[in-house]
């Protein structure tokens, strides 16, 4: 078996509230490789954070409990550290940037010592070295006078700088692994722009493995190499970019790439949309978490989740519709590369 | 032209005092038209004055300056009463489904509150059968009347907005991001459920929203604002087609596609600089701090709206 | 769509082909509703669970029903002199013993609770109803009226409201009436100031504007719309108000300047018996502990009713919340 450089397998994670326990992540596989970026898309509460979050292990435990699974960095199983020998991966090796620039900054302390600190506690530098790196950084990511930059409080800057020096921050101990939770879902187009451009420089520059979360399909669409779309707590279809894109295989994935009208192309007549709303993830439903949501729906998907099936060169997903018992001969409605049905493409 | 338009915005302002001296030019001087039936899109960035926009026509915030016409009759200016029947005719639909309903109202409440406000309907039994039909309307049940809006989804909620805003029969609705604060597959459920209604209803909207690519979908004409400023504006097709302001072409190169390979083979030319402050603004183009074409002139002098195209204007020196 | 093997081999043969048929009925199995949950009968419920706020309420309870019931049942009246009991200790006849003048003490204390109590109610509620209406006005309108409010507010808020009280009560005299207008122009500045940022607060939420859209007036929009989503949070600061003015009217019978005698409050029973205090305790210990079970059950039971009050539960959605926590959590480590 090839080696990855994160392999998190069979991941289940819940919180323990005041009125039950929610199960947020309910069996979740992904790897990732050096210097590739994994989009993980999908709703909110569909557990993509939560899942980073948990690969971060920045969930208080409790009420967070990892239940089965393992999440293995450079062949040491993260999901049993305790708090204190995972204090060196954290910012070190894995870094993570998140949608609200703001909260993650300290308002009350400068931009450099934020930077400097949080450098010296990794690396064992001198405050001019520091200095120095912090700078260099500062400029990396695109921000003009970066002295100046350094000398500034937070507040005192517009969200995309902030989010740049987050990304600054996040990558000046030169993590292998990149976590960006939604970090661009706050900020305007064109300020979103500029920052996945940085992203991209950098992960070129620097080798770093990004694990890009939103969802947005546009934005996955010009940053992942490889994608995995969440539902209900579980990776329901993953491969490559293009293998999503042009050919889907889930109806919830087709539903997720149908209901956004793109700039591009013809306007269409009408948009895919899935009806109702995602389950409740206290009490999940016992089959496949978008049978209720399907209009392809068989007994069997209320019933049992469905397993892992490939339909080749690392594609994918979770769906009966593929088994090949199924007799059901469902067309996808969407997608460049693939049959579809006659009248009803999207795009 | 009388008749031709239901609603006409020329030289509408709206400053807001931060005191101190500060002002913030919020919207400034403001025009455009909107016809009977159509949808006109109106986009930019957080900050540039769009919902102000919208607030400002329902007169939640009072102009300070431009008038505005509807079905020519100047409503800038009207006594309460006049304005409280105004209220039948325009409406708006909010952001957020979780801050724009009361949660102490029930669904059932929410709805029929614009009925009672305005009198229609002759008692409350016959109110009670309008809001089943509204709520049937938008996708909800009658049974969901007497429930309270925590117990909702996003989606229901805004249903029950939409409701509410569509109970008063009114011809032009304001759509104020009215689809953002939306999961991605509930927002295409809301977007046809609009486009229904609208065939149903004969409505005319103006559709604020950020999303440029929603915008494109649903709006048959587009007006661009920047920092208080509308900087382009014309049929959707145009716009989207020819962009003729620096700013548009900006934006509209900024979008993502959901298309990897059109997405990594593009050139992206990401708008440098940041946006200036709309406090105390100084003459000249707003977009002179980013633009690639900025000259002196721009930095000095107002561009006016010029034609470019049927139906397609801009304003930009260097046309 | 092309079908998949793994290995050459299904994942279960257990699957029959009804399993793989459509499901006959989709809107059975499409998502339920959250139960329902109405706001004030969940306060109530979380209330009730509470076990301080059941003592408290039990402790109020036996006070104003003893209040209410002992001056009318008891065989003496209030201010019945009879110099052949006085000064009695606690007895069968006499469960709190007598006065210098042979007065029950137990109807006298209980006649006391009962104007306290009065005093208390209504002296909290009518400031607050005064700076209520006061603090709509000014965060509604807004602009030069709200500027000046509030610098009237914060000049009498400069002068300590004993000076008020003082003189009001001068010049009217000890009775429950002037005391309670004494409280009434002294209290109201306080909730005035709350109510107005509370107004403010709701005052651009966007059920308002909606509201406003639809043509609402603004004293619907104030009471259907606002109050409703703060009568809480008012109930709490009630509760807490009481108390200050049952002591406030301690305070000015202490001085001399509360209820007159033969009629009687807590507050000035405990100051009677402050003077007796060596030879005759009980003349003191009575009036004192009920005040003290009044004033700490009142506040007891405004604490818990926060504590049921805290919308945790309510005003979003749970799982949005709950995930927010879970964020938030995250980031402080």
């Amino acid at each position: 078996m090839s080696e990855h450089l994160l392999e998190v397998k069979n991941l289940h994670v819940s919180f323990r509230t005041v009125i039950g326990e929610v199960k947020a992540v309910r069996g979740v596989d992904f790897y990732l490789d050096r210097g590739e970026t994994l989009g993980l898309v999908g709703e909110s509460g569909c557990g993509k954070s939560v899942t980073v979050q948990t690969v971060m292990r920045l969930n208080p435990e409790p009420p967070a409990e990892i239940k089965e699974g393992s999440i293995v960095y450079q062949g040491v199983d993260i999901a049993k550290l305790s708090d204190k020998e995972m204090r060196k991966y954290r910012g070190k090796e894995f870094s993570m940037i998140f949608q609200d620039a703001m909260t993650s900054l300290n308002p009350t302390t400068r931009i450099g010592k934020q930077m400097k600190e949080m450098l010296q506690a990794h690396r064992k530098v001198s405050d001019q070295e520091a200095r120095e790196i912090c700078i260099r950084m500062l400029s990396m990511v695109g921000l003009p006078n970066p002295e100046t930059v350094y000398e500034r409080f937070p507040h005192t800057m517009s969200g995309g700088q902030r989010q740049r020096v987050m990304i600054a921050m996040a990558l000046s101990c030169n993590p292998s692994i990149l976590i960006a939770d939604e970090p661009t879902t706050a900020l305007d187009v064109t300020i979103q722009a500029q920052i996945l451009e940085v992203m991209n420089n950098l992960k070129r520059e620097l080798n770093t493995s990004i694990i890009f979360i939103t969802h947005n399909m546009g934005v996955v669409a010009r940053m992942a190499d490889r994608l995995a779309v969440m539902y209900a707590g579980q990776i329901i279809e993953s491969g490559k970019s293009e293998d999503i894109f042009y050919r889907p295989k889930h109806p919830y994935t087709w539903g997720l790439l149908g209901s956004m009208p793109s700039l591009k192309g013809e306007v269409p007549k009408r948009l895919l949309s899935i009806p109702g709303t995602p389950p409740d993830l206290f009490a999940p439903p016992k089959g496949c978490g978008f049978a209720s949501r399907c209009e392809h729906c068989m007994n069997v998907c209320v019933n049992r989740v469905p397993p892992e099936y490939d339909v080749g060169d690392g594609h994918k997903v979770r769906c009966w519709l593929l088994d090949p018992r199924c007799k059901a001969d469902v067309k996808p409605p969407i997608g460049r590369d693939q049959e579809l049905i006659p009248g009803k493409e999207a795009e | 032209m009388a008749g031709e338009y239901l609603l006409q915005v020329e030289g509408l302002k709206k400053y807001f005092n931060l005191g101190k001296g500060r002002i913030l030019h919020a919207v400034d001087d403001v025009s455009f038209a909107v016809r009977p039936g159509e949808t006109l899109g109106l986009v930019g960035e957080s900050g540039c004055g769009k919902t102000t926009v919208g607030r400002t026509l329902l007169k939640l915030y009072k102009p300070d300056g431009g008038r505005i016409i509807y079905r020519d009759e100047d409503v800038t200016h009207v006594p309460a009463r006049r304005q409280r029947e105004l209220c039948c005719k325009m409406q708006m639909i909010y952001q957020d489904p979780y801050a724009s309903l009361n949660p102490f109202m029930t669904i059932g409440e929410i709805v029929s509150e614009g009925l009672e406000i305005n009198k229609i309907g002759k008692d409350r039994a016959e109110r009670q059968m309008m809001t089943y039909d509204l709520l049937e309307m938008v996708g909800l049940t009658k049974e969901h009347a007497n429930r309270f809006p925590h117990e909702f989804s996003g989606g229901q909620r805004q249903r029950a907005g939409i409701a509410r805003a569509l109970a008063v029969n009114p011809e032009f609705v304001v759509c104020d991001e009215a689809i953002s604060a939306l999961d991605v597959s509930v927002q295409a459920q809301i977007i046809n459920m609009l486009l229904d209604l609208r065939e149903k209803m004969n409505l005319t909207y103006l559709f604020i929203a950020h999303d440029l690519s929603v915008v494109r979908y649903i709006s048959q004409r587009v007006a661009v604002m920047y920092l208080g400023k509308i900087v382009e504006i014309g049929s959707a097709a145009e716009v989207y087609a020819h962009p003729a302001h620096p700013y548009t072409q900006g934006l509209l190169n900024a979008v993502p596609v959901a298309d990897p390979e059109f997405e990594k083979s593009k050139q992206y030319k990401a708008m440098t600089g940041e946006v200036s402050s709309p406090i105390n603004c100084k003459p000249g183009c707003r977009f002179a701090s980013r633009c690639p074409r900025a000259t002196e002139k721009c930095r000095t002098e107002d561009p006016l709206m010029k034609q470019v195209g049927p139906d397609h204007f801009v304003a930009c020196h260097h046309l | 769509m092309e079908k998949i093997k793994k290995n050459g081999q299904l994942y279960d043969d257990t699957l029959t082909e009804e399993d793989f048929s459509p499901v006959p009925d989709r809107a059975a199995i499409v998502d339920q509703i959250r139960p329902s949950m109405r706001y004030w009968p969940e306060v109530g419920k979380r209330l009730m669970k509470n076990k301080m706020a059941i003592a408290s309420l039990t402790v109020l309870a036996v006070i104003v029903l003893l209040a209410i019931f002992v001056p009318i049942f008891s065989p003496y009246e209030y201010d019945a002199s009879n110099f052949l009991a006085a000064k009695q200790k606690p007895s069968w006849a006499h469960p709190f013993g007598t006065d210098k003048v042979g007065r029950d003490m137990f109807t006298r204390v209980f006649v006391g609770t009962r104007t306290s109590l009065l005093i208390g109610v209504i002296g909290a509620l009518i400031p607050y109803i005064i700076g209520m209406t006061i603090g709509a006005i000014s965060g509604w309108v807004g602009g030069t009226v709200d500027m000046v409010i509030m610098r009237v507010v914060d000049v009498m808020l400069c002068i300590p409201s004993m000076i008020y009280m003082i003189l009001i009560l001068v010049v009217l005299g000890g009775s429950p009436v002037s005391l309670i207008v004494a409280l009434a122009l002294s209290g109201w500045m306080g909730s005035a100031r709350g109510f107005r940022g509370r107004i403010l607060q709701f005052k651009n939420r966007e059920f308002v504007l909606a509201a406003k859209t639809l043509g609402a007036r603004p004293g619907r929009i104030i009471i259907r719309h606002i109050l409703p989503n703060i009568l809480g949070n008012m109930a709490v600061g009630l509760c807490s108000a009481i108390p200050g003015a049952i002591f406030a009217e301690a305070g000015m019978s202490y001085i001399g300047l509360g209820i007159s005698p033969p009629m009687t409050s807590l507050g000035q029973l405990s100051t009677d018996g402050v003077a007796v205090f060596m030879t005759e305790f009980h003349r003191f210990f009575f009036p004192s502990l009920i005040i003290s079970l009044l004033i700490f059950a009142l506040f007891m039971f405004g604490n818990c009713l926060r504590d049921a009050l805290d919308p945790k539960l309510r005003d979003e959605d749970y799982m949005a919340r709950v995930y927010r926590r879970m964020r938030k959590g995250g980031r402080k480590a």
